[in-house]
């Protein structure tokens, strides 16, 4: 890595190709639906399991003539929810791809929402609500105007798309690779993953963490 | 310097805003709406008062149709919210235009608010506006300075003024803040050179190219002693060069193409810092347009 905390095109390729290859061969039984590695774009496909606001009425209205007020005042869904014997829940399809920011020269994490279930918006607040954890919601809400996350053209497809706001990145990744060795690009992308991806419960699968063989040097 | 930032947002443009045919109550087609704004200005910027405007001849319910679901075309092609009108303009008016010395004005606009091609669009409401602004002003500040600390480090009330001052036009209020960002000496050039296609090409499709371009290239000292390296100012014309050979095959003279910078030809010798320092768009950035020599 030539100027790490940043990356180049160059090596970003070759740290997709790398992380491709290698995340092809333990793809099995985990949530990663789908990845790919196509013109310069790393792409994945993570559908996530959400309640559907009808649900969410339904018990509200329940617990409302139950008499149990405080609850609804909590606001807190999943307290609401854990009432419920039955959640009914939906599917949205997610799909992330990675690119290689020309001004930042680090990864830019993007995101579509695909499969929206009527009824519910396909929006900001959706991303928040539905696939941002609770814990990572103060952190990235302090961030920029709408928060951390914003809405663009996605540079290739130019479709309307969110994205992390990269200009924090590469001081990150140097704060954390100094406890960490960061010696290829595939060691690049997957600390990146690490740091970016928790705010969506995207996770990388354990595999790609185990140290390399020693015969690689 | 700051004689030309001032020319800059001086810059006007006439446009002629016309309601979507298939969206108006009149059959053969309702007055335009005729105005003249800064070259500066954000189209979305406009949507309250075209909504108000057009409400009585709208077909839709007015009131259930929201203003930033509001969007341009030109020619038929959907405008990008995000870009200046003024640069807006010479990507798809100017670098296309037969004769450049009297370009076609005004700038006609058709304004949609039903989406019914199916188009991809994000709704332009403020905060977004504002949030794409001020990412936008980030790059920059990146580019130049090599972090996002000068832009970080602005209180929230001049963040909010600097966003406040572009929508009011108000360049005293801007510069005081955004000077604050620009460094002693840049890194990079915030720069975006904007290639239209050709006419045989899809007229939808504009390339844009982005590269890290620093303010100074070393060159080998002319009369000094062997080795000697000095740093020269870059150019327009030496960094399209090394971009774009083909296209421009000298750095100085523009032989297949010249560059357009707010409506204007600009020099392909003209110092690249300078440039970036005052006859930037307000968020920081150089928007280059090619026009082919016809």
């Amino acid at each position: 890595m030539q100027h790490f905390p940043s990356i180049s095109k160059a090596e970003f390729h070759d740290g997709c190709q790398a992380f491709y290859d290698t995340i092809v061969s333990v793809l099995d039984g985990n949530s990663w639906l789908q990845v790919a590695y196509e013109s310069d774009v790393l792409s994945i496909k993570k559908e996530y399991i959400i309640k559907t606001p009808s649900t969410l009425n339904e018990k509200a209205t329940d617990i409302v003539q139950h008499g149990n007020e405080d609850l609804i005042d909590d606001e807190d869904h999943e307290i609401i929810c854990r009432h419920s014997s039955l959640p009914e829940t939906d599917r949205i399809l997610v799909e992330f791809s990675i690119l290689w920011s020309p001004s930042y020269q680090v990864p830019v994490l993007w995101f579509t929402l695909n499969r929206v279930p009527s009824g519910i918006s396909t929006g900001i607040e959706t991303v928040y609500q539905h696939l941002v954890p609770e814990t990572s919601r103060p952190a990235l809400n302090q961030v920029g105007v709408m928060g951390g996350i914003s809405i663009a053209h996605h540079p290739k497809s130019d479709l309307p798309a969110f994205f992390i706001h990269p200009c924090n990145t590469a001081e990150a990744l140097y704060e954390i690779c100094q406890q960490r060795s960061c010696r290829t690009a595939l060691d690049y992308l997957v600390i990146w993953l690490g740091l970016v991806g928790p705010s969506f419960n995207l996770y990388i699968p354990s595999q790609l963490l185990l140290p390399a063989p020693e015969d690689e040097v | 310097m700051s004689v030309l930032q001032e020319r800059v947002w001086a810059g006007r443009l006439p446009l002629e805003i016309r309601l979507a045919s298939s969206e108006c109550r009149i059959y053969d087609q309702s007055d335009p709406y005729l105005i003249s704004v800064p070259r500066l200005c954000y189209l979305p910027l406009l949507l309250p008062r075209l909504h108000a405007f057009f409400s009585p001849v709208l077909i839709a319910d007015p009131t259930t149709t929201p203003i930033y679901d509001g969007y341009f075309t030109y020619d038929s092609v959907p405008l990008k919210w995000h870009l200046p009108i003024g640069l807006l303009y010479d990507i798809y008016v100017l670098s296309s235009s037969q004769d450049p010395a009297t370009p076609p004005l005004p700038f006609k606009l058709i304004l949609h608010f039903q989406n019914g091609s199916g188009l991809n669009l994000i709704s332009a409401e403020p905060a977004v506006l504002h949030d794409a602004f001020i990412n936008s002003v980030k790059e920059a500040d990146f580019l130049r300075t090599g972090t996002a600390k000068p832009i970080m480090s602005l209180s929230a009330a001049d963040s909010r003024a600097l966003w406040g001052s572009v929508q009011s036009h108000d360049l005293a209020t801007y510069k005081r803040i955004y000077n604050s960002l620009l460094p002693q000496t840049f890194r990079n050039i915030p720069i975006r050179i904007y290639l239209p296609s050709g006419p045989d090409g899809e007229k939808a499709s504009i390339k844009v190219v982005q590269a890290h371009i620093p303010p100074t290239v070393s060159s080998a000292a002319g009369g000094g002693g062997a080795g000697r390296i000095s740093m020269t100012p870059q150019t327009l014309g030496a960094a399209l060069r090394g971009l774009m050979p083909s296209l421009f095959p000298s750095s100085r003279t523009p032989v297949l193409a010249r560059t357009v910078l707010h409506g204007a030809v600009v020099p392909l010798g003209s110092q690249l810092e300078e440039l970036a320092r005052s006859a930037t768009y307000a968020d920081g950035w150089l928007g280059i347009v090619v026009v082919m020599n016809s």
